[in-house]
């Protein structure tokens, strides 16, 4: 039966062969515009990750506080509800990190007092306990001030956040636009294809053996689809990805390397199982009327 | 094996009057061979369509190999039909299929116990070999097999017709239904399409054939019914009406 139905759905391809031709065009072309938003959207997730991380608290110390009293103080910090890691930056560690940073500035900064450069301890906390955290940690004895970096990134969090939920819409509406070009396309079956449905069916076929043709025609033609999506994808990923790559590099900015192999795969099987479950509905909905 | 009882059917609910039956009772035994003899128009196709469930009368009782085809859902008058051999009057080809493919494709969606002569009556599945086998005899039987590999569209009609009695017989089923199967046939074939309708019976198969030709009912005489102005009149044997 698996031949037979395969070569009929070979042959119902190439009736309406431009009526074809342009629904696996229009099938690759969103599949891979949802890819490329898919990839996106996973840049905005990952950024979103790593923008979070950087979100910390300073805990400036008390310049009266000894320098055998820190790690007393900087236990205290750990003790705080929400906080997951506290470490204490001390005024060499501070110095290292700044003439690495700012190397022409280092012998300024070795003429200050050793007085004027401050001690504080990082502190990393937990989002939602992030307002209550700060008020602890302004109680403990021997801190002098309590600094949340949160509203330089907040900004850039929600809009990275907006940015993701809109990939997503994007995504969704995407598909949605796919699935109805691909049920309309199935609805409009063929005189041929009409034939074939009521020839097994007067045969006395079972619902599987006459929906097996169309579905693997679905097939088929998403496998088409999806295929001409991937190959766009690696294509890109060969020739352009390691250009466009240097050029952000070159201006500073690092983008994230993402595994074409298994995205374009997704396509492939997605085209493949969206064309498939198209056809097979289509053909069920003629079916019973 | 068939009953008919009571069955009415008319097209319109607002003209009865257009009724293609009334009241047409009949009874085919199992290993049975039986003509339905009628002008055109008469509702041949009509009684025939109702014995593989695709038509239902308005009124009165259809049973076919022990099933009643009134209460039947679509999946047992499908079961049904994997029994059954048909020869369509429209044919039902599939037009961009080679001979061979139709014939196979009523092979795979068969439900009759094949090979059974050397087998006893157990069923056993066909391998590829015998499967082949199997569709380029039923080919040969009908005179098919010089254009077993050309599709249908490129076939005249009496080609055609062949091909589709080939893929009736190929299951070889409990039940052979025939319509106008010689229409569009020359004499020759004519004899040897009924020949092989006859051998079908040999085996155990009861056959159904619908026909305006008289002269076949004259030669290969069987049990034979008409239909007249809507109702079953014997001729030759047990109609009642």
């Amino acid at each position: 039966m698996y031949v037979l139905a395969f070569r009929l759905a070979a042959k119902n391809l190439l009736h309406r062969p431009f009526s074809r031709l342009l629904v696996v065009v229009s099938m690759g072309c969103i599949l891979l515009i949802n890819a490329l938003v898919f990839l996106l959207f996973q840049t905005f997730s990952k950024s979103l990750v790593e923008v979070q991380d950087s979100r910390y608290i300073t805990v400036y110390l008390d310049g009266a506080v000894e320098s055998q009293r820190e790690p007393e103080v900087v236990s205290a910090v750990k003790k705080v509800s929400g906080v997951s890691s506290a470490h204490l930056i001390s005024k060499d560690a501070f110095l290292e990190n700044f003439s690495r940073y700012f190397p022409q500035l280092s012998s300024e900064l070795a003429t200050l007092e050793a007085d004027t450069i401050p001690r504080f301890i990082k502190v990393k906390v937990a989002a939602h306990r992030e307002q209550s955290a700060q008020k602890d940690l302004q109680k403990i004895k021997g801190v002098e001030l309590v600094e949340s970096n949160k509203e330089k990134f907040s900004g850039l969090i929600g809009a990275l956040a907006t940015l993701r939920k809109f990939a997503l819409v994007l995504i969704a509406g995407m598909s949605l636009a796919l699935l109805c070009i691909l049920l309309n396309h199935f609805k409009l079956r063929t005189e041929f294809q009409t034939q074939i449905r009521n020839t097994l069916s007067a045969l006395g076929a079972r619902g599987g053996q006459v929906l097996l043709p169309f579905a693997m025609e679905g097939f088929l033609e998403g496998l088409l689809g999806g295929g001409l999506a991937a190959l766009i994808l690696i294509a890109y990923g060969k020739v352009f990805e390691s250009q466009l790559n240097s050029f952000f590099e070159s201006i500073g900015y690092h983008p994230y390397h993402f595994e074409l192999g298994g995205v374009a795969l997704a396509l492939l099987v997605i085209g493949m199982l969206s064309g498939m479950m198209g056809s097979v509905w289509a053909t069920f909905r003629a079916k019973s009327n | 094996m068939i009953t008919l009882a009571g069955v009415t059917k008319h097209y319109s609910t607002l003209h009865r009057g257009s009724a293609v039956f009334e009241n047409v009772n009949l009874k085919i035994g199992r290993g049975e061979f039986i003509y339905v003899v009628g002008d055109s128009g008469a509702g041949k196709t009509t009684l025939l369509k109702m014995l593989y469930g695709e038509e239902k009368p308005n009124q009165g009782k259809v049973e076919v190999l022990g099933q009643d085809l009134l209460k039947a859902d679509a999946g047992r008058v499908q079961a049904l039909r994997r029994r059954m051999g048909v020869i369509f009057q429209d044919l039902r080809l599939i037009e961009d299929l080679s001979a061979y493919d139709n014939v196979a494709l009523s092979l795979q969606t068969a439900e009759t116990p094949l090979l059974t002569q050397e087998k006893g009556s157990k069923r056993i599945s066909l391998n590829s070999y015998s499967w082949k086998r199997a569709i380029d005899e039923a080919l040969a039987m009908v005179g098919a097999g010089a254009f077993s590999k050309k599709k249908i569209k490129a076939l005249s009609g009496g080609e055609r017709q062949r091909v589709a009695a080939a893929r009736a017989i190929v299951r070889q089923p409990e039940l052979l239904i025939a319509d106008e199967p010689t229409g569009s046939l020359d004499r020759e074939h004519t004899w040897n399409l009924m020949d092989l309708f006859q051998k079908l019976h040999l085996r155990g198969a009861t056959v159904v054939i619908a026909t305006h030709d008289r002269e076949i009912v004259r030669r290969v005489r069987r049990r034979s019914c008409v239909l007249k102005s809507g109702k079953l009149v014997i001729e030759d044997g047990l109609c009642m009406f």
